[in-house]
């Protein structure tokens, strides 16, 4: 691999979820243990058990100047994309004529938010019902990506990634890289998803959902339970964010990514792939495995998958601590890796981690076990990682803004 | 750094495999459109589309083990076991590649059985393995496993401009040499409800030639350590433009242009002379992928394919040997993907 002409940093963060709707929100969240969850109101299901989930409520305001032709009638999901873009703009400082005047790309990790599946428009269908078109049209102009673009007035590439789980992981790596190269200036990137009755029943399908509050790698645990929301960064050049005086917030360091190719919807039993990616993503970053001060894990609270991360970290980064903030937000898919990302960056600026929200009992199976209560941090560097469906792992190498 | 195309999978209407897409494309072969019935206010529309053929899978992958595979992953697997055998090598070689896949829908018949089976018989009995196929990176996933490629995998969806950003991702990987080799490609598939939608959104537009089709096209990349003049071509630049913002890529060059089929380009403020070939393996957003084996031959044989006169394009144009082609698609939001391909013959090459 060749050494970065250039080094990303991050300008500004926004994060929306079930656990608050802006970064500041989520982190109170994460830190005095607030759950917010509960039965699905998005949609009605006929299921016995009310699988409890994370939703951010109401409807979402994704209003704001410049509002660009087509956005009216948008997803949830990008709907999402655009709040938590807002913050992250705002937070920057960064304007439409500051994006228009160098390379600004945008890339966008989802899951449920490039699916044409709109049930009422296929019930229609198979019913022989003629349904009219406009799901079609609202899910062709609610490209998340490209709905940023054209909401920020972006010239530069554009791409929605759909890496299921690690997506918002996967954008964020993908966007470093544009900007380690020199493809970019600035991108805004990171990830979002709505929570639809379609994944809702899917998870449940696979037996992989808790009708409790999910447990990240506890003994008892027994599944996730799914949210939706997500999470934005703002990125760019560190020489573009110095010359233009704009504050750094962190930096990615770099990203790994590695196929376990082993199974469609389970991991690598020995965690292949996920150590192929932290490895790749620590050389990539040059820093060594003992500079890393926390993990951000993926941590569903589904078994397969609590008891490889904590096989791997046990083995690759011991007593390094780790921890899951999924029991505050849920698993929000393609926004996970973005909004854990973005938690990663802000405990490393406030110097300490939250407890790993779920976990009281240690499981016999697991070498390595997560913070328990707030801990404060040694170090500026963290990992954040997502494991996805089809096998991906995907890791991100974070740095606070140091003092 | 130059990238190498070492190999391409096409795959569609026409067969799979390099010498089926260059005998359509130099008009041996003639494939006729499938008649889909679709109905649309009480009326029963019959809709042309061009089918994929997959039955070669079978020469690359036992079948016993094809059985849960879905018809999007199978013409995934398909197009990227062409392209890696095209290459002249095997899948064991392929230890430090990178997959990337380009949809515009994903696996959206597979999507549709999953609704099916929670619209028929209640939630608690939605099927999971409809589920897990559904999800758009099942097909790179289910290369990963059954090829054995266990590099950085990556799917990306943004309709029509699929193709030229999974494109774009493809060469940073091999710039900052995160992979030694990338299988990259764009796939989608047909279904009636697909259709039922692209059939309401071009009611009215004059544009004869947008036959729906299915299908995609796979490239094995590499950086061209191997020493020039090897493979198809070279993968000169990738990028994305808003032509009311920025020029159009050098488009001195001769443009094959994804265009819907309506009046190649015309009315996308493109003006220029240009090839199509949508009429010849249908319009749909992987179809880009096509375009861009199609310009690999050209370059390779050094010979430009005319396409049909009814496609109603300007055809009496671009004279010479092609050592540069430029393949245009516009997208959604205003923006044009473009993937630029040049001779990598050793005469030929660049200082």
């Amino acid at each position: 691999m060749i050494k970065p002409a250039k080094k990303t940093v991050i300008t500004g963060i926004g994060c929306l979820s079930g656990a608050g709707a802006t970064l500041a929100d989520n982190m109170d969240a994460l830190f005095n243990r607030v759950r917010h969850l509960g039965p699905p109101k998005l949609f009605t299901t006929d299921h016995a058990h009310r699988f409890p989930v994370f939703e951010v409520p109401g409807e979402v305001d994704e209003s704001t100047e410049g509002t660009g032709p087509g956005l009216t009638r948008t997803t949830r999901t990008t709907r999402l994309a655009l709040a938590a873009a807002r913050e992250a703009v705002a937070r920057s400082g960064l304007t439409q004529r500051d994006f228009s005047a160098v390379k600004t790309g945008v890339c966008i990790g989802t899951s449920t938010g490039s699916s044409l599946n709109s049930i009422q428009f296929y019930d229609d269908y198979r019913s022989q019902r003629s349904p009219g078109l406009s799901p079609v049209r609202r899910y062709l102009s609610s490209n998340p990506a490209a709905c940023i673009a054209e909401r920020y007035g972006l010239t530069g590439p554009v791409q929605t990634v759909v890496n299921a789980c690690s997506s918002g992981t996967d954008a964020l790596g993908i966007a470093s890289s544009w900007i380690e190269q020199g493809l970019c200036d600035i991108v805004i990137a990171g990830g979002a998803d709505e929570l639809t009755r379609v994944t809702y029943n899917g998870f449940i399908s696979l037996m992989i959902t808790d009708h409790e509050p999910s447990r990240p790698f506890d003994a008892t645990r027994n599944g996730l339970n799914l949210g939706e929301g997500a999470g934005i960064m703002v990125l760019e050049s560190e020489q573009h964010a110095r010359t233009n005086g704009r504050v750094s917030l962190g930096s990615i360091l770099g990203y790994g990514m590695a196929c376990d190719g082993h199974h469609l919807v389970a991991p690598h039993p020995k965690g292949l792939g996920l150590k192929k990616a932290i490895d790749h993503a620590l050389a990539f970053s040059r820093v060594p495995r003992e500079a890393v001060a926390f993990v951000n894990a993926h941590g569903t609270g589904t078994r397969d998958n609590d008891r490889v991360e904590s096989m791997v970290l046990a083995d690759l980064l011991p007593g390094v601590p780790f921890g899951s903030t999924k029991g505050c937000t849920g698993h929000t898919l393609g926004a996970a890796g973005a909004l854990e990302a973005a938690f990663t960056v802000a405990c490393l600026n406030e110097h300490r981690m939250p407890p790993s929200v779920g976990f009281t009992e240690k499981a016999e199976e697991m070498p390595a076990s997560p913070v328990t209560e707030t801990m404060a941090l040694k170090g500026n560097v963290a990992i954040s990682q997502s494991l996805a469906f089809g096998g991906n792992n995907s890791v991100l190498v974070l740095e606070g803004k140091g003092e | 750094m130059r990238i190498s195309v070492q190999g391409i999978g096409p795959l569609g209407c026409f067969g799979a495999g390099a010498g089926d897409l260059e005998a359509l494309l130099a008009g041996d072969r003639v494939v006729h459109p499938e008649i889909a019935r679709v109905e649309r206010d009480g009326n029963i529309h019959e809709q042309p589309w061009f089918k994929a053929t997959t039955s070669r899978l079978e020469e690359f992958i036992p079948r016993k083990k094809l059985r849960r595979i879905d018809r999007f992953s199978t013409m995934a697997l398909l197009g990227a076991s062409l392209a890696i055998s095209d290459a002249g090598v095997s899948p064991d070689d392929l230890e430090n590649t990178g997959i990337i896949i380009a949809t515009g829908y994903g696996a959206s018949g597979t999507t549709f059985s999953f609704l099916d089976s929670f619209l028929n018989k209640g939630d608690r009995l939605s099927v999971p393995t409809h589920f897990s196929n559904s999800v758009h990176n099942a097909a790179a996933a289910h290369i990963s496993v059954l090829l054995g490629i266990k590099g950085p995998c990556l799917t990306v969806s943004q309709f029509d401009l699929s193709v030229p950003s999974a494109f774009f991702t493809a060469v940073n990987w091999l710039r900052e040499e995160r992979v030694a080799t990338v299988l990259v490609g764009g796939v989608d598939e047909f279904n009636p409800v697909v259709g039922y939608a692209t059939a309401g959104l071009n009611a009215g537009c004059s544009s004869p030639s947008a036959i729906a089709g299915e299908g995609g096209c796979f490239f094995l990349l590499s950086r061209e350590d191997a020493g020039p003049g090897t493979g198809y071509a070279s993968l000169a630049k990738v990028d994305m433009v808003d032509p009311g913002k920025t020029p159009v890529p050098d488009n001195s060059h001769p443009v094959i242009l994804g265009s819907q089929g309506y009046g190649a380009g015309k009315g996308h403020g493109f003006n220029h002379s240009s090839l199509s070939y949508d009429s010849l393996y249908g319009h749909f957003p992987a179809a880009a992928a096509i375009d861009v084996g199609a310009a690999c031959l050209s370059i390779k044989n050094k010979a430009l394919f005319m396409p049909p006169q009814e496609t109603g394009v300007d055809s009496n144009m671009i004279p010479g040997v092609p050592e540069t082609i430029l393949c245009l698609k516009p997208g959604n939001n205003n923006l044009w993907g473009a993937v630029t391909l040049e001779s990598n013959t050793p005469d030929q090459e660049t200082p």
